[in-house]
């Protein structure tokens, strides 16, 4: 592995145009600016994708060109986000590994229908989430999600508990919801999909992914503020 | 396993509590095993020159293997008049179209898989097959002199070694993971 391909710390609040900008704030403006009007646009408050990633123009055309490097420079560079995302959706590491995989053979193959219009990294994610859903569906006939019988509150609209503070509580938490119910609280809160865009990737309906959300974000309060009581009801029929 | 932390402040909402998570990391070897499965791919390529010289190189084996007749071509227009020695020699090509005939129709229905065919593959087979049909159609007509029947035979024999060998590299390629139309477009 060639540690020059490799950013020093790529991450959504540590990505190398964020480095590069000098500043949180004034690099997710200019980001944003530069977006396809159809590509993804959180509202200022949102976090930013950690696939968020500008990759240059000059290594998008060696890619292209089929060059192993580019290629690798690529992987390197969007191997942790790929990764973190088929984690949080397939909940599974090996499963993760092969959606990585997957996911970057497809990049190669079908780079030459990438016109540029959009950001890459829209693109690649794309591609990645497609795959560990597909993958999802594929091994679990009906992906498990919280029962939507119940009355839904409006939990994902409140602030999360401070126990939310603690990153290996709030992972745990996630690990323990149903596989959809996940994948819907990460593409919407973390990489900032609408309900709209849920509905299509995930072949349900708008309403799924609203219900999924207020009910995986009332679970996830109740796993971090009551770590007892993680034995609740699922349903594979939701 | 990614690194943990607890923040000293509670997080503003959801998005922000879960994009304070930190980036998971692979297992490692994920490029190696990316780059081999590459260079595996690129192994199992086949390339339009090597298509075309699996091609040749099988016309060439049946026309070693088989009793090649085009070096006593039969004029293709008039009445030839053949002595009455050499009618013995020509009954014994006939019969000897007649088998390699039968070889060959043999070699063709090992060779041809109908279970799956691009659409390229399926329209040149179709045509091959129309080629014959309308070989066979005329050797079904009342009254075919010696030298029309040998004519004919001798059209059908190389229809057939065209198809069997058309059908035995789509086989080859299908074997390799690659289709008649990529072997067509590659440029490597």
């Amino acid at each position: 592995m060639a540690d020059g391909n490799r950013l020093p710390d790529v991450t959504a609040r540590a990505c190398p145009l964020t480095h590069a900008m000098g500043g949180r704030d004034g690099d997710l403006r200019r980001f944003r600016s530069r977006q396809h009007p159809h590509q993804y646009m959180p509202p200022d408050d949102r976090p930013l994708s950690s696939f968020a990633i500008e990759v240059p123009a000059a290594l998008l055309a060696r890619l292209r060109a089929g060059e192993r490097p580019a290629f690798e420079q690529v992987y390197r560079w969007f191997e942790r986000p790929v990764y973190t995302l088929a984690l949080r959706i397939c909940g599974d590491r090996e499963e993760a590994s092969e959606v990585l995989q997957d996911t970057m053979l497809k990049v190669l193959d079908r780079i030459g229908h990438f016109r540029g219009d959009s950001p890459f990294w829209g693109w690649l994610r794309q591609i990645a989430v497609n795959e560990a859903l597909m993958r999802l569906r594929r091994h679990r006939l009906a992906p498990v999600a919280l029962d939507l019988e119940q009355h839904e509150s409006e939990d994902d609209r409140y602030p999360p508990p401070a126990a939310a503070a603690d990153t290996a509580a709030l992972q745990r938490a996630l690990a323990a919801l149903p596989a959809a119910t996940r994948s819907v609280l990460w593409l919407y809160h973390a990489e900032g999909y609408t309900h709209d865009e849920i509905a299509v990737l995930m072949e349900r309906t708008p309403s799924f992914s609203k219900s999924q959300l207020a009910r995986g974000a009332r679970r996830l309060r109740l796993l971090l503020e009551e770590p007892a009581a993680v034995a609740l009801p699922e349903s594979a029929h939701a | 396993m990614p690194e943990t932390s607890v923040r000293p402040h509670a997080p503003r909402d959801w998005g922000e509590a879960l994009a304070a998570l930190p980036l998971e990391t692979p297992p490692a070897g994920g490029w190696s095993a990316i780059a081999a499965r590459l260079d595996a791919h690129r192994r199992s390529r086949w390339p339009l020159w090597a298509a075309s010289a699996a091609t040749i190189a099988l016309a060439l084996a049946l026309a070693l293997a088989l009793p090649w007749p085009s070096q006593e071509r039969v004029p293709a227009t008039g009445v030839v008049q053949v002595p009455a020695a050499s009618r013995a020699v020509e009954g014994d090509r006939l019969e000897q179209m007649y088998a390699q005939s039968a070889e060959l129709e043999a070699l063709l229905g090992l060779a041809r898989d109908d279970r799956a065919s691009s659409g390229t593959a399926a329209l040149i087979s179709v045509a091959l097959d129309d080629q014959l049909g309308a070989i066979d159609m005329a050797l079904m007509q009342p009254g075919l002199s010696r030298e029309q029947q040998l004519q004919l035979w001798q059209q059908r024999v190389e229809a057939l070694i065209a198809a069997a060998g058309f059908e035995s590299n789509r086989r080859w390629l299908a074997a390799q993971g690659s289709r008649y139309d990529a072997a067509l477009v590659l440029v490597d």
